[in-house]
């Protein structure tokens, strides 16, 4: 291998980590946002971070299936999610109503997710102290993505923000679905964990009473 | 019997069959039945046709199901059949035809028939492929799946309580679904370095290379998955759905579906407990199943007292029995052999008792509290002494099938951890002490009053002089509300709080066309019938009315001061009006229930009393693979 493209990989795969940090970024961003379009805006970003983040492991496995799986994630969590619920914001007329999130301090939020993401770091670095470096990064931020998004759900008390935290969750366990190499059934397995909350946002559209103070 | 093999080759089996009976196509025919028959059965509009190609789906299944035991144990695949997971599956296919028959005979509530049966086959095939997996992704999709569809069971009530539930179920499992799926890849970078690209996640695989994984990798896998599977499973601190979303589903056999996928959730975190304790780091697997199933026997124990309707006690029972297999998995070694036994005598005891509960609400009209369906056996001796014997197995009793796995349990903690056999021998006498209280109050106590008079499903019911009752229109807003609750008597305002004239009791047959529609039913001493929305709703408006006990929501509440009859009346005004919203009765109903419990009692009894030589082996070698 030539210093060349050693250089290349490396500098790829610490683009892949920065994309990383920024969906953590965005989900303390999920955590802080009190109105509902701008918390959608930021599911949709943290969607298309996740296809960059899946092109550059693309470009470093050389595989095309990531390519593919680039894709769906950006038609699925970059677009059709964040489409359905402003749906959602539509039919309820949210726009100027309701904040999505539970905490008027939004100081008290932000340092559980910090404490959320510490717990992870120290939970995880002593546990996987044989793995490499790369696998424990992407793992953490992980993992931090996913305890923020349940910290998300566990704060709002509006099917709305909830649905988004159940989003945030799955965004970060798709990270982690990216950054484990080699998967043989990828495309469904991402496939699968898009639906989760997609379905769940279009079958409460659907099911839900024509009337009502839900949202 | 002659080799599969042999029997395939020779001749006497059309083409076709030939290929779909290979031992590679056999497993995927035991998935995608129940899954094509969820597909036909959401566009059949005829109920009774529906019912029947339900109880054939299932039947099918089974068959294939059975003849996965004759297939060579070398199958590779996606699917494969293996001693962990036979026994369940075909125990599965079993349940899941007789919970088939018991639909056709027992309707969900009305309107909701339709997307119950396909919702139900939709989760048969998921649960059945997460049995079958052999590959940790695939495993983790059928669950998805299967909670999803657990969820859409929930909700076809359509009640705020019915959506509620639902939407607990999907948050939960969703967030579940996401740990899980993080640990699943835990596990994959864990192991995929030594078994390669192509079978990265295949159990079988992993079993393999187990002992030389990374350690830690494979314990924090093994911790997500647990934290994720133990959601759908019902493992104490993350059980919270599963009493909502059985108490608000349209049938009280929902129980079945909520078993399933408790079964199939549980033998997912069994398969990554066996790949973690091949090389243990920091914390040994075992001892956090050994948690969970302590706090899920203490839970059940102390909270199946206070449960007060059948749904929610039903789940409860469940996770009390999940809570003993997780124990027994937590022990590993033989013990596995008592939890998988646990798990597959738990399946068939809840489900016996979620025929006779769901027999005896629609003999009461649909009521559904305990208070309700209590005295069982004076009114309906069979149903009775078969929901006494059901819950007497959940219990434990001698000579059924719980009673050999719990005494294997508690043999097998005190040969190995002989400090746990304290905790576990007290959690298992409370949870026997409370199943057996509440079964003496379901099936041998007093009888309501409307039940014993016969009213139930039949005539209306009259007054000492021949005058029919009738209820009030508006009560029957119960079903379009979705409020499963009893209703509630309340004094009507400005009635005199006095004594009542119990003769004056009820309007005659031509009076109710005179009355202003509104006016609600005027029964005995000024009483109306409220309808549970409604009496909430005055509750709220009225800032001196006390806050609305929850705990007695489901025994209507009459005032002391009403004489023995006039009380009489008044429950059997509400129950007839129960009556006539409800689905009718089944004429062959009351026979083909006494049947299928009496078929899965002498399933208890069997695996109780003598075990089948085939399963007791496959048991053995289960424990071997995940001990």
């Amino acid at each position: 291998m030539s210093l060349e493209s050693i250089w290349s990989s490396l500098s790829v795969s610490g683009l892949a980590h920065l994309l990383g940090g920024a969906v953590l970024l965005l989900s303390f961003m999920l955590l802080v946002r009190r109105r509902p379009m701008p918390a959608i805006n930021g599911l949709a970003a943290q969607g298309g971070l996740l296809a960059l983040v899946a092109l550059c492991h693309a470009a470093l496995r050389d595989t095309s299936q990531l390519l593919l799986v680039a894709g769906l994630l950006a038609v699925g969590q970059g677009l059709l999610l964040p489409l359905t619920l402003r749906e959602w914001v539509r039919r309820l007329g949210l726009r100027q109503g309701i904040s999505v999130a539970a905490a008027h301090r939004p100081g008290v939020g932000l340092a559980a997710g910090v404490a959320l993401v510490l717990l992870a770091v120290l939970a995880l670095l002593p546990v996987t102290s044989g793995a490499a470096m790369g696998m424990r990064e992407d793992l953490v931020l992980s993992l931090s993505v996913i305890l923020l998004g349940l910290l998300v759900m566990a704060a709002r008390h509006n099917p709305l923000g909830q649905a988004i935290g159940l989003a945030g969750t799955v965004n970060g366990a798709l990270l982690g679905v990216l950054a484990t190499p080699g998967l043989p059934l990828l495309p469904a397995v991402v496939l699968a964990a898009m639906a989760v909350p997609l379905s769940t946002v279009t079958a409460f559209l659907a099911m839900r009473p024509p009337a009502g103070d839900a949202g | 019997m002659m080799p599969w093999s042999d029997m395939l080759a020779s001749g006497a089996l059309p083409e076709w069959a030939v290929a779909l009976l290979s031992p590679s196509a056999l497993p995927w025919l035991v998935v995608s039945l129940p899954l094509l028959g969820a597909a036909v059965l959401s566009a059949l509009s005829a109920p009774r046709v529906a019912a029947w190609v339900n109880v054939g789906v299932a039947a099918l299944t089974l068959g294939a199901a059975a003849a996965l035991l004759a297939l060579p144990a070398e199958a590779t695949g996606l699917l494969r059949a293996e001693a962990l997971n036979l026994p369940l599956l075909l125990l599965a296919a079993l349940v899941g035809l007789s919970g088939a028959i018991a639909l056709a005979v027992l309707p969900p509530h009305e309107g909701t028939a339709r997307a119950f049966t396909a919702g139900y086959q939709l989760l048969l095939g998921a649960t059945h492929l997460a049995v079958l997996a052999d590959d940790f992704a695939v495993m983790w999709m059928a669950l998805v799946l299967a909670v999803m569809t657990v969820a859409m069971l929930a909700a076809l009530m359509r009640g705020p309580a019915a959506l509620a539930a639902a939407w607990k179920t999907v948050l939960l499992g969703g967030a579940g679904a996401g740990l899980a799926l993080l640990g699943t890849m835990v596990l994959a970078m864990a192991t995929q370095p030594l078994t390669g690209d192509a079978n990265a996640l295949s159990f079988d695989a992993m079993l393999r290379v187990g002992r030389e994984a990374e350690s830690g990798l494979l314990t924090l896998g093994f911790v997500l998955l647990l934290a994720g599977y133990g959601v759908l499973a019902g493992l104490v601190p993350l059980h919270a759905w599963l009493p909502d979303a059985q108490a608000e589903a349209p049938t009280p056999l929902m129980a079945i579906p909520c078993a399933l996928l408790g079964n199939a959730a549980l033998l997912a975190v069994l398969r990554a407990q066996a790949v973690a304790s091949l090389n243990p780091a920091w914390l040994p697997p075992g001892v956090l199943l050994l948690l969970a199933g302590l706090a899920g026997i203490g839970f059940a124990a102390a909270a199946l007292w206070r449960q007060r309707q059948a749904g929610r006690f039903l789940a409860v029972c469940a996770i009390g029995q999940i809570g003993l297999a997780a124990f027994a998995f937590g022990l590993g070694g033989p013990a596995v052999m008592a939890g998988l036994l646990q798990m597959m005598a738990a399946t068939l005891a809840l489900s016996a008792a979620a025929f006779a509960i769901a027999r005896a609400s629609a003999l009461r009209g649909g009521a559904d509290g305990m208070h309700a369906l209590s005295g069982l056996a004076t009114t309906d001796p069979r149903l009775g002494w078969g929901l006494a014997a059901a819950l007497g197995a959940l219990a434990g009793l001698p000579p059924l099938a719980q009673f050999v796995s719990e005494f294997l349990l508690v043999q097998q903690a005190v040969a190995r951890l002989p400090w746990m056999a304290l905790p576990l021998g007290i959690g298992l006498v409370a949870l026997a002490i409370a199943t057996l209280a509440r079964l003496r109050g379901l099936c041998f106590g007093p009888a309501p009053e409307s039940a014993r008079s016969g009213v139930a499903g039949g005539a209306r019911p009259r007054t000492p002089d021949g005058a029919r009752l009738h209820p009030s229109p508006d009560y029957r807003f119960r079903a379009a509300e979705g409020a499963r609750r009893e209703p509630t008597l309340q004094p009507a305002a400005g009635a005199p709080s006095g004594t009542p004239e119990a003769g004056e009791a009820g309007a005659p047959d031509d009076a109710p066309a005179s009355r202003p529609a509104e006016a609600r039913a005027e029964l005995p001493s000024g009483l109306r019938v409220n309808p549970p929305g409604q009496a909430r709703a005055e509750t709220l408006a009225d800032p001196q009315a006390p806050a609305p006990d929850p705990g007695r929501t489901d025994a209507p509440v009459l005032p002391a001061s009403l004489p023995d009859n006039a009380r009489a009346h008044a429950l059997a005004a509400i129950r007839a009006s129960e009556a006539e919203d409800s689905v009718p009765l089944h004429p062959a109903g009351g026979e083909a229930v006494s049947i299928l419990i009496l078929l899965h009692l002498l399933a208890l009894l069997a695996l109780g009393l003598f075990l089948p030589g085939s399963l007791s082996a496959l048991l053995a070698e289960a424990a071997k693979v995940a001990g």
